[in-house]
């Protein structure tokens, strides 16, 4: 066990991210404490649950690029829903019909791709517009800032309060636990169960998974709305964060989560991801944004910097598995 | 008199009016080690479809255990124990041994849940039970083909086979590889399981099996003891007419070398190789798999250039550091994989036979040029005979003999001096194979050079007038063909295998 984590991908991501974190305690201390802590974790609830859609898609085989559109369409549709009823529903109630939403979603792509046998990239990328364009054609372009009551009373529900230096506080957010919880259970799902498994073979080689018997569109049936399903969980998390629902929110940030989950190891050639190796690859990304902001870097800049840690981090991965591929051939 | 594992009486199938399969009649006892074999379309792969349910016949009755089948399906002939082991293992290379070995009768049982541990147990006590060692927590993707097949065979196994097809099993093992696979396949004979190999490897199929089924055309041609055949007869009865077996008599035009090598190293793979190749000469590299020739092959096209050392060609030095260098001196590569290397498979056959002369194909104004390009094509593929060929369909609807053949085209169109081949009939038929070697003799006799690399001994005793014997990246012996015998030849490969 211990020499299988070794030479893990997990371990080096975890020596970077504390590398990292320590480089910018350095040149900021405010960076280790804790209510900054609390702050990356606040800010990695929402890439944390799009990457385990994503994660689960990849392994799969295949790359969903409309779950952000799935998002915003879940969660703007509730938003104005519970907002146009009038119905001060819990928020449990309002994540279940947004994350109800992503599911049908996720079920379209579903269709495009089984039954016609379509690349999943495309698929997704004509259903990323479809969805965004029903959304603002049809549905509405204002933002709903007016949200239900509940929703403003969880973007406030911290578990543990902390007093910063400067008087302002810090909580650590209830949505961290549902990320933990999420993390959790989908772990378990991939290792013990005959349907996590299924997920895998099919990755690895389709045609051999359908020889063992199992039935690829099932399988992907249920990849797909699952991802559909975190992503309107996703989005409806959004909206309670910020306390309010942009419908033109989300879309065009696909390739961040799809880079955190790529950095945690998960091939795009399918197949190969695991859940812990994500979720070092969401914190990852997460802190260095947290950090060059606290470092009062410019989001353009920001940018710059983000694309060139993914590319060393895929350039790094692909060169390792490239040697490794050199080993086993000689 | 056993009970007969599986009987298979007139057989019959048609695809789109094109008999595949004629009134064929099979069988195998329990135990039996049965070869069956014929050449690429004759009907081999159909008949295991048919035996594994993947196929229905139009005609005839299928007997398993003496129980009649009507119509088989693919989890019929599972429960009744048949496994086909492909010639892809149908592997998941993102997973551990045990898992591999163990998925398949996991999923079989329909739970919903993992137990880690029985799996391993399981995958454990079926290696053991084989004899095989393998590290269970060993991913896939980092095994040798051959410990790939053993997984293969467990995963079988833990099924409970009784009838294991294995289709060309031995094409990618080296020879200590293979005598292994045949320890493993005493054992399973032994348990009482039959073993059916679907294999055009001659002298391999005399090796192993005892009973054997012929067939040519969709029909049976020779069902029977194998001890009752010779090669040529089982030439005949594959390809239905007598392939005469001529070895290259080299003739010598010049004595200045067209390619001379010394001292040529490559760090890692091989150091010190000096040769000479004359004009007209067929030089064969014979050695096991990883002694350097392939690595030597891809040195002399500029693939992987040599670190050290020099090549003269026609007297002259010349430096190959690359693809254009090596072309530039006039030389051809065909590579030992055709499906990645050698061909454009979704592309026609008659684009994929330009390909080497596409730049002088253009016209006035720098596109291509129509009628020089169908005059190409017609030149180049109207030269050999190609089963199925037209110049608009693609190159993967031919099958891999005759693919080989378009890839030879292709380089030949070229006008190369001196063409190096890679293993260019592997996974060919019989009756492919010596018009491809009658095409290399043919270019030799116009005085070109030919580097042929290849382990399949009596194809170098057929093709070449002097080999060259590589064994751990280095140059051993050197020996003119018609001093030496086709035994005598192995015994010094495998020979030098024992010495490292």
């Amino acid at each position: 066990m211990l020499a299988k984590l070794r030479n893990s991908r997990e371990l080096s991501l975890a020596v970077v991210i504390v590398g990292i974190s320590v480089v910018f305690s350095f040149i900021n201390p405010s960076f280790f404490t804790l209510g900054n802590l609390f702050n990356i974790a606040r800010a990695s609830i929402e890439l944390g649950i799009f990457a385990i859609g994503v994660l689960l898609v990849i392994i799969s085989g295949g790359l969903d690029i409309s779950f952000m559109a799935v998002a915003a369409f879940s969660m703007y549709v509730t938003t104005k829903l519970f907002i146009e009823t009038g119905w001060q529903s819990p928020i449990s109630i309002m994540f279940a019909v947004s994350t109800a939403i992503g599911i049908l979603l996720g079920l379209v792509n579903a269709f495009f791709i089984t039954a016609f046998k379509l690349p999943s990239f495309i698929v997704t990328l004509g259903t990323m517009n479809l969805f965004r364009g029903i959304l603002l054609a049809m549905i509405g372009t204002t933002f709903l800032v007016d949200v239900p009551k509940s929703m403003i009373a969880f973007s406030q529900n911290h578990l543990v309060t902390v007093e910063n230096s400067n008087g302002s506080t810090s909580g650590l957010h209830i949505g961290f636990l549902l990320v933990i919880i999420i993390y959790i259970l989908a772990s378990l799902f991939l290792k013990y169960t005959t349907l996590g498994r299924s997920i895998y073979a099919i990755g690895g080689d389709a045609v051999a998974a359908r020889r063992v018997g199992i039935s690829l569109n099932r399988v992907l049936c249920f990849v797909y709305a699952v991802a559909g399903g975190l992503a309107g969980f996703a989005g409806l998390m959004h909206t309670a964060m910020f306390r309010m629902s942009v419908p033109s929110d989300l879309v065009g940030n696909e390739l961040m989560v799809i880079a955190a989950v790529v950095l945690g190891g998960a091939s795009l050639t399918g197949g190969k991801g695991t859940v812990l190796g994500t979720f070092l690859g969401v914190l990852l990304i997460t802190i260095i944004g947290n950090s060059l902001t606290l470092l009062k870097v410019p989001s353009y800049w920001q940018q710059l910097v983000m694309g060139v840690i993914i590319l060393a981090g895929i350039s790094i991965q692909y060169k390792q598995k490239k040697a490794k591929t050199a080993v086993a051939e000689s | 008199m056993s009970q007969k594992l599986i009987e298979l009486k007139g057989i019959s199938k048609s695809f789109y009016g094109v008999k595949a399969l004629d009134n064929v009649d099979f069988s195998v006892e329990a135990g039996e080690s049965r070869c069956l074999i014929g050449e690429n379309g004759c009907g081999k792969s159909t008949l295991i479809k048919i035996i594994s349910g993947f196929y229905e016949p139009d005609g005839g009755e299928i007997f398993i255990n003496g129980k009649p089948y009507k119509k088989l399906g693919t989890m019929e002939a599972i429960k009744e124990g048949i496994q086909v082991i492909y010639q892809d293992f149908s592997l998941f290379p993102n997973m551990t041994v045990a898992e591999n070995i163990a998925i398949n009768a996991v999923m079989a049982r329909n739970r919903k849940l993992i137990n880690w541990k029985e799996m391993r147990d399981m995958a454990a006590a079926t290696l053991a039970k084989l004899g095989i060692s393998l590290d269970l927590n060993r991913m896939v993707a980092d095994l040798s083909v051959a410990q790939k097949q053993l997984v293969a065979i467990a995963r079988a196994i833990l099924q409970d086979a009784k009838l294991l097809i294995m289709d060309e099993p031995t094409t990618a093992l080296t020879l200590k590889e293979i005598s292994a696979l045949y320890k493993i396949v005493e054992v399973l004979l032994q348990k009482g399981i039959a073993v059916i190999f679907v294999s055009h490897k001659l002298d391999e199929v005399m090796a192993i099996s005892k009973k054997i089924t012929i067939l040519r055309n969709g029909k049976n041609v020779y069902d029977g003891d194998i001890k009752d055949l010779d090669k040529r007869k089982l030439v005949y009865y594959m390809t239905g007419k007598e392939i005469e077996v001529e070895p290259y008599t080299f003739v010598p035009t010049s004595s200045k070398p067209l390619m001379e090598v010394q001292n040529l190293s490559l760090a890692g793979h091989f150091s010190n190789v000096s040769f000479t190749l004359l004009p007209g000469e067929i030089l064969g590299v014979t050695g096991l798999l990883g002694c350097g020739r392939t690595e030597l092959a891809k040195a002399l096209f500029g693939l992987m250039p040599a670190t050290g050392g020099e090549i003269f060609i026609d007297g002259v030095p010349a430096k190959i550091n690359s693809v254009q260098d090596a072309i530039k001196n006039g030389i051809g590569y065909v590579p030992e994989d055709r499906l990645t290397e050698g061909l454009h498979l979704e592309e026609t056959i008659g684009e994929n036979s330009l390909l080497c002369v596409i730049d002088k194909l253009v016209g006035k104004l720098g596109n291509l040029d129509k009628s020089k390009m169908k005059d190409q094509m017609e030149r180049g593929l109207n030269s050999i005979k190609i089963g199925g060929m037209a110049y608009g369909k693609p190159a993967k609807s031919l099958s891999g003999g005759n693919q080989q053949k378009v890839v030879l085209v292709k380089w030949l169109a070229a006008q190369p001096k001196i063409l190096i081949l890679n293993c260019p009939t592997v996974g060919v038929d019989v009756g492919s194979k010596s018009e491809i070697h009658n095409i290399l003799k043919e270019s030799a006799r116009t005085g070109k050079g030919v580097i042929v690399i290849s382990d399949d001994i009596p194809e170098i005793m057929q093709l070449c007038n002097r080999t060259l014997l590589m064994s751990q990246g280095r140059m051993v012996s050197e020996v003119v063909n018609s001093e030496t015998t086709v035994e005598e030849l192995e015994r010094m490969l495998v020979q030098n295998y024992a010495v490292v």
